[in-house]
């Protein structure tokens, strides 16, 4: 890594030899070996290491960007001299900021994990694709494990040096089950581990939780349309709610009257049992684990909605110097990519509702596992089809359904919020959120 | 030594089944947001991609360090990753011989014209469309505008004789408008996408009619009322029946999905769609030029051809890898495409579209009593199942045979084969038309979709 050091501060060094510039490197360097398996084998064995550079220069309030993955000694003038022409073209903007006086040495990083040879990798793929399948209905369309020992590093000539070091196993399953000729929906789980102790117990939950997921799919029928309340797994809660808060609380889109929470900080967006935290910090979610943003500002743990009332704007340095305040840390994105606006880790604040109590509350009604749709965050409209997701009646778990659409509002939803569970359950291994029980969607079977 | 040489060279001594992708793309980007940029960008990835074949197992390895040492020690990590993996492989892979492997340059005009063009004056129109499209209305309160261009240049070398040079550049163009009024918010979009060059990007729209389109888009759904639940007869448009052919159909005729037991396993030759239609997916851009997932040839080295998925209402193939074709005892139609130098080769659609017939729109119309006319396509999925959702933004009434008014952007669904029953007529139209769509499976892919209008039943959501 003292070699990509030195590479970005020769770098920046050589944009200063052109012009005078602010100037900004981003580097990924990622080694990453993967295991796949498809239909009923493994599919292919992969490896590779790929070091990608992202150069900002901001010159005389002109910002220009280039991202390379093929940066050495010997192309750093070329390098330089683009990034510098590329600035010329944009009007001057005084908003263009870098972070400043940012500094640290970040590491989520387990030896024993990041060294892990093939092989061993192979037997955690088998143990995991034998345990999605232990029920022979379940059908794999493709599963992968994946093993990446990655560092980011951040550096500007305005005092910020940030460097973040990271090992990381994660995993995803997507499959469906098939009996008598039946085909299910398909659904997916996936989860990773920072360290190789907890890693065995993990591949077994995530296997339990999509082999419960398709198999109780089995049988699928309609249901009966109405408008009210429907439950929404963890899952839904995440495609529904969590992309709508996302979108609203951009510091950007409030600014340029996309966000319908442009003036609604301080004031209240949900229902007050609802509250959701972010925690870039939080170790046991390694996939989400972010010390430091993508501009190099320090993240910290922090409340979006407390108790129903909007607490956060999220600004990268751009739009915090448009909004005349600091950045907060939500500069999104990797070396590819410019800064864009986004949120960290969440998690929804679990309540008190028993299983019991969420099906009672229902009543007759829909559970919604996955939403498979389009959900506008600026409208707050959605509309799509349930999958993976069952109906109750009277208070008891019935069958599956199938070929049912649901349509509503997010806004609503937010503020429509009855009851919420006790029970948390992770979603791929980074969003944290029990049941929560809404009113007001529409429900259309054929 | 060139890249081409050291591939050569590499592939010379294999001794081994193996394939070896130099990838170069280079993106631009430049976009205005609300009188400001959005972004300015040049971007830059380059690298190969080495796949062996080893004890019937795949391994794959890939650098983006193009020097000979750097290549062969991947190509080493590559055989090491397959004999790993080969011991847990049950089933040994066998890769379909081909008559169509690619030799020689393949280069689709427009790389050069696009790389000559300066800049300035593509960053000049993105400029002035989004001030043009924020000024379209006193109820649009922003808007966007971005450009964005991508050129591709792929060696393709296989040891069993695929040897070719490909060059094409993918020029995309996108506004969205943001109406408010009171609490409402609504947003219109457009987008234009193509492999070609500049003239080839605004051949069937400038951008006033781009504009004009986005901004009443966006203006009449702050008022339009909502959809009504439930099943309906429609009339599909060229994008509507685009996103149906290649979300609805082409996904469960993808040979690795069918061996993980789509719907359409065991369906081949059995009647999956109405006499009317014809469903094909092709590498070549079909009936006019510049279909946005246009690919001469595949990551595989197999020449492109067009694949027909229902001929006359009958399931007649799927689409294949080299592998899968061997598994079925066919001949691969080059559908095997990786994103990116460091990625694996995964069967994807290109241009995938309904050919057109015979009837005309407005007696398709007039056929309708109480109905919609389905156009704005947005993003949509597919299930194993063949049940299927997408999004269309612009969907108008059809009461007693006319078009009447606008109404909310709606979601419609069915089982897919259940929905081509269903088709009454087709029109004798034809339009390629996912504008600046991307299809996402583990990797993203560039395609286009099209055809004529349709008019079937389907499911839409709506108020109950």
């Amino acid at each position: 890594m003292k070699k990509l050091e030195t590479l970005a501060g020769n770098l920046i060094d050589e944009c200063q030899k052109l012009e005078k510039a602010k100037v900004e490197v981003c580097i990924d360097d990622v080694e990453e070996t993967k295991i796949v398996y498809e239909q009923t084998d493994f599919s292919v064995s992969s490896s590779s290491h790929v070091t990608t550079f992202g150069v900002r220069a901001l010159v005389n309030e002109r910002l220009g960007f280039i991202t390379t993955n093929n940066l050495n000694e010997g192309n750093l003038s070329q390098n330089a001299k683009e990034v510098q022409s590329v600035a010329r073209l944009s009007p001057q903007n005084p908003n263009y900021k870098f972070a400043e006086n940012s500094q640290g040495k970040h590491e989520l990083f387990n030896s024993a994990l990041a060294e892990m040879p093939p092989k061993d990798l192979l037997a955690h793929a088998q143990y995991f694709i034998t345990e999605c399948r232990k029920d022979p209905r379940v059908l794999i369309d493709r599963a992968e494990l994946s093993l990446s020992n990655s560092e980011r590093y951040l550096v500007n000539n305005q005092n910020v040096n940030q460097m973040a070091k990271q090992s990381l196993v994660s995993w995803f399953v997507m499959g469906m089950a098939s009996e008598n000729g039946e085909v299910t929906s398909f659904d997916y789980d996936g989860n990773n581990v920072g360290n190789i102790k907890n890693m065995e117990s993990a591949l077994k939950e995530t296997a339990q939780l999509f082999r419960e997921s398709v198999l109780g799919s089995l049988g699928a029928q309609g249901c009966t349309s109405y408008q009210g309340p429907v439950l929404l797994h963890p899952a839904a809660v995440a495609d529904l709610l969590a992309g709508v808060i996302s979108f609203n609380v951009n510091g950007r889109a409030q600014q340029d009257g996309m966000s319908k929470w442009k003036e609604a900080l301080g004031s209240s967006v949900a229902s007050k049992i609802f509250t959701l935290m972010e925690s870039p910090r939080d170790k046991s979610r390694p996939g989400g684990w972010s010390p430091f943003d993508r501009e190099g500002v320090s993240c910290v743990d922090k409340a979006i909605i407390s108790e129903g009332i909007l607490k956060l704007t999220a600004h990268n340095c751009f739009s915090a110097s448009r909004g005349g305040v600091a950045p907060t840390g939500h500069a999104s994105g990797g070396s590819r990519s410019t800064p864009g606006i986004g949120l960290h880790t969440l998690s929804v604040q679990k309540g008190t509702a028993s299983m019991k109590d969420l099906y009672s509350a229902l009543n007759t009604g829909l559970v919604l596992k996955r939403f498979s749709g389009n959900a506008d965050p600026v409208s707050g409209s959605f509309s799509g089809v349930a999958k993976n997701s069952w109906w109750v009646d009277k208070g008891q778990r019935k069958q599956s359904i199938k070929e049912v659409m649901v349509s509503g509002n997010m806004f609503d939803l937010l503020k429509n919020i009855k009851l919420i569970g006790s029970d948390v359950i992770r979603q791929s291994g980074s969003f944290d959120s029990p049941y929560i029980l809404v009113d007001g969607v529409s429900v259309t079977s054929n | 030594m060139s890249i081409h040489q050291n591939l050569k060279t590499l592939l010379g001594s294999a001794g081994i089944w193996a394939e070896a992708r130099y990838h170069k793309k280079k993106t631009h980007v430049l976009g205005v947001l609300k009188g400001e940029v959005s972004e300015l960008s040049s971007k830059h990835y380059e690298g190969v991609g080495l796949r062996v074949l080893v004890g019937g197992t795949w391994g794959f390895a890939s650098t983006g360090d193009l020097s000979m040492a750097s290549l062969q020690k991947t190509f080493k990590q590559a055989q090491l990753m397959a004999q790993e993996l080969s011991s847990r492989k049950k089933t040994k892979i066998k890769i379909a011989p081909s008559k169509n492997l690619a030799q020689g340059d393949f280069f689709i005009p427009g790389y050069e014209d696009l790389e000559k063009m300066s800049w300035e004056e593509k960053f000049e129109l993105v400029r002035k469309t989004e001030e043009k499209l924020r000024n379209s209305s006193k109820m649009v309160e922003s808007a966007s505008c971005q450009y964005s261009e991508s050129f591709e240049e792929k060696m393709i070398l296989t040891t069993d004789g695929a040897d070719c040079h490909m060059k094409l550049v993918r020029p995309e163009f996108r506004l969205s408008a943001f109406a408010v009024d009171g609490s409402q918010r609504t947003r219109g979009f457009e987008s234009l996408g193509v492999t070609g060059a500049w003239d080839c990007l605004f051949k069937n729209a400038n951008t006033d009619s781009l504009i004009e389109s986005a901004s009443k888009s966006a203006v009449s759904l702050l008022k339009a009322p909502t959809a009504n639940g439930g099943k309906a007869k429609v009339i599909l448009s060229p994008a509507m029946v685009g996103l149906l052919s290649h979300e609805a159909i082409g996904h469960t005729v993808e040979a690795d999905f069918v061996l993980s037991g789509s719907v359409a396993q065991g369906k081949l030759g059995q009647d999956v769609a109405s006499s009317l239609v014809t469903m094909s997916d092709s590498g070549i851009s079909e009936f006019t030029v510049g279909a946005g997932g246009t690919l001469p040839v595949d990551d595989e080295g197999v020449i492109s051809k067009r694949v027909d998925i229902i001929k006359d209402g009958k399931l007649a193939n799927y689409l294949h890898s080299r592998e899968t074709a061997a598994h079925f005892g066919v001949e691969p139609g080059g559908n095997s495409r990786a994103w990116e130098f460091s990625d694996e080769p995964l069967i994807r659609m290109r241009n995938t579209f309904i050919q057109p017939g015979t009837s005309k729109l407005d007696d398709m119309i007039a056929g309708i009593d109480d109905g919609y006319f389905i156009d704005g396509a947005e993003g949509g999925q597919a299930d194993a199942t063949g049940e299927f959702m997408f999004g269309a933004s612009k969907v108008r009434r059809i009461k007693n045979g006319k078009l009447g008014e606008a109404v909310q952007k709606v979601t419609v669904a069915g089982q897919a084969f259940d929905v081509l029953k269903t088709v009454d007529a087709v029109s004798s139209d034809f339009k390629w038309d996912l504008g600046a769509g991307h299809c996402g499976k583990g990797q993203p892919a560039k395609v286009d979709a099209g055809g004529p209008f349709l008019r079937c039943e389907i499911m839409l959501g709506g108020k109950q």
